[in-house]
């Protein structure tokens, strides 16, 4: 077992690429689940690997716990960050099971996050049997088992029915707070987010950012200004404070 | 290409059995007039025997078996690693640039009877070189401003294999008296190599699959993208050049001796994925030893006709044959 790494520490000091997002990012986070929210094309995605140091930033700098993740030496890279990409490559071959040991922290993880998702009994499949579905699940099942002080988890709730997209994104806030440990999430569901993010960004295609709480940051000026469109914005019936956006309808 | 599911352990039982069987049948027929009791008597009187049984066994069976067990394994493995770094299951370790400059140097080196003034060592030395050169160039083409893309590798190997075809086309066209020669290579052979050339080709192969075998966990995650397998620990540019280095020291000697023998590298690695479950990080050791046995077998089974078949011919027939029965057994499944 290797010694549980600090808590993380991620700072952004105006941080930009190449094509997005538009204007610097300034954050700073140290634990629970961050929801990144905007619309298409605004650098959700980008400001994901521009963390992890796959695409050079075109101006400012990525820090976790002082230092960039690029500088990560080999060995302690699965415990202090762990990715998930839009689109992961992977094997049809491999089993829901060896996919979930790739990363794992240690040999009960890949099971124990298996069974959190509900795919304990679909372990010994192959990724090209299963649902479109199980399989975004089975990926998702990897990100958990890793259990990384950092997360980047790129719309990994695509393509799941309510139910599932909500028990999945119940799960990682959970996780996240137990551990202490700071998890990324591109999500495009705002109502979700707003109940589930312990904190949201909200990035705007004129370079604007709102972060804090979803209450605070998402309101109708800001999402007016981010998604280019009037919400029709009510408080949810059971969570207080948490805004959800409804579709307009025509009458 | 389908099949039942199977672990690493049956998949290395299944695959030493029949590279016993394929051993067996390679060592005890063939030319010569000697029969099945005389070899398997020769065998057993070790290498102290004496007489034509023990010579035709140690000194022409023998490596040629070992000659297609090397070559076999180097294709299978080679094919595997080349398979994980491209991320692609249709990728072929002459993909890389090594046959087509190991093909066109050694084409020259015939074509100019440099076997002849030399000695036989000039054409698979010179094509050695020539399958070295190319994948350096492959690796130079491909490294673009920052590190080096799947993508980048597949293409400019494609292009290199085009052009340096072309080449060799026009070499053959040219080669007039010696076209002969240089066909015989082309088609690939396993037989006729000393224990000399044995060994010279045993070297690099091995230094190539001993490089290859300890990055098979790197190479395994690799096939979960590179950014991914980043984060779990793996030196993802150092890895893609220690395997196209690998690649081409093995299959560069490969090549230099027997030519260029098909469908091995691409159809191992193939026959083992899908029935590979649960242990992705075996796919190297499984495929060097499926592609070992595989070539045993069909250097047997060309050494069963009435005039024995270029190995190449046989590779290709046999794995043609099997892809297209894997397909329409995938259209049924």
């Amino acid at each position: 077992m290797t010694p549980a790494p600090a808590a993380p520490h991620l700072l952004l000091e105006g941080l930009r690429g190449a094509h997005a997002p538009r204007a610097p990012v300034w954050l700073e986070a140290r634990g629970g689940l961050l929801g990144l929210l905007g619309p298409n094309g605004v650098g959700k995605s980008t400001l994901l690997r521009l963390i992890l140091g796959a695409e050079p930033a075109a101006e400012g700098r990525a820090l976790l716990n002082g230092a960039p993740v690029r500088a990560l030496p080999p060995a302690a890279r699965a415990a202090r960050v762990c990715y998930l990409p839009q689109e992961p490559p992977a094997s049809p071959h491999w089993t829901l099971e060896e996919l979930a040991e790739q990363g794992a922290a240690d040999a009960g993880a890949a099971r124990a996050a298996l069974a959190a998702l509900g795919l304990a009994p679909l372990a010994a499949r192959a990724l090209g049997e299963v649902s479109g579905g199980e399989r975004r699940r089975a990926f998702l099942a990897r990100a958990l088992a890793q259990r990384a002080a950092l997360t980047l988890l790129d719309e990994p709730l695509a393509h799941l029915d309510w139910a599932q997209a909500e028990s999945h994104l119940r799960l990682l806030r959970a996780d996240a707070r137990a551990r202490s440990a700071l998890t990324l999430i591109t999500l495009h569901d705002l109502n979700l987010a707003a109940l589930y993010c312990d904190e949201v960004l909200l990035l705007a295609p004129s370079g604007e950012a709102w972060r804090g709480s979803p209450a605070a940051a998402l309101t109708a000026p800001h999402l007016r200004a981010a998604f280019g469109a009037e919400p029709l914005l009510v408080p949810h019936p059971r969570a207080l404070g948490a805004p959800q956006v409804l579709p307009w309808g025509e009458g | 290409m389908g099949g039942a599911p199977l672990g690493a352990r049956a998949l290395a039982r299944r695959g030493l059995l029949a590279l016993g069987l394929g051993a067996g049948l390679s060592l005890l027929v063939g030319r010569g007039g000697l029969g099945a009791a005389e070899a398997l008597g020769a065998l057993l009187e070790g290498p102290w025997g004496e007489g034509r049984a023990a010579l035709i066994v140690g000194w022409v069976r023998l490596p040629q078996l070992l000659t297609a067990a090397v070559v076999g394994a180097t294709l299978g493995l080679s094919g595997a690693a080349t398979q994980s770094l491209l991320r692609n299951q249709l990728a072929d370790p002459y993909l890389l640039g090594v046959s087509a400059g190991g093909g066109l140097c050694a084409a020259l080196a015939i074509s100019a009877g440099l076997d002849e003034r030399l000695g036989p060592w000039a054409p698979p030395a010179l094509s050695f070189c020539g399958a070295l050169a190319a994948s350096a160039a492959v690796y130079g083409w491909a490294r673009g401003g920052r590190g080096l893309g799947a993508e980048a590798l597949l293409l400019s190997g494609v292009a290199l294999n085009l052009a340096l075809s072309a080449a060799l086309t026009l070499v053959i066209s040219l080669s007039g008296e010696r076209l002969g020669g240089v066909w015989r290579w082309l088609l690939g052979r396993v037989d006729g190599l000393s224990w000399a050339e044995v060994g010279a080709l045993s070297l690099p192969a091995a230094v190539g699959a001993a490089l290859l075998l300890r990055a098979r966990r790197d190479l395994w995650l690799l096939e979960a993208g590179e950014e991914v397998a980043w984060t779990l620990g793996v030196e993802v540019e150092r890895v893609k050049r220690v395997t196209l280095l690998a690649v081409a020291l093995s299959v560069g000697a490969a090549v230099a001796f027997c030519g260029v023998i098909g469908f091995v590298g691409l159809l191992a690695p193939h026959a083992v994925r899908p029935r590979l479950r649960g242990e992705g990080a075996w796919l190297l050791p499984l495929s060097a030893l499926w592609g070992a046995a595989g070539l045993c077998a069909c250097d047997a089974l060309g050494r069963l006709t009435p005039s024995p078949l270029p190995i190449g011919a046989v590779t290709g027939l046999l794995g043609g044959a099997a892809l297209l029965a894997a397909l329409r057994r995938g259209a049924r499944a």
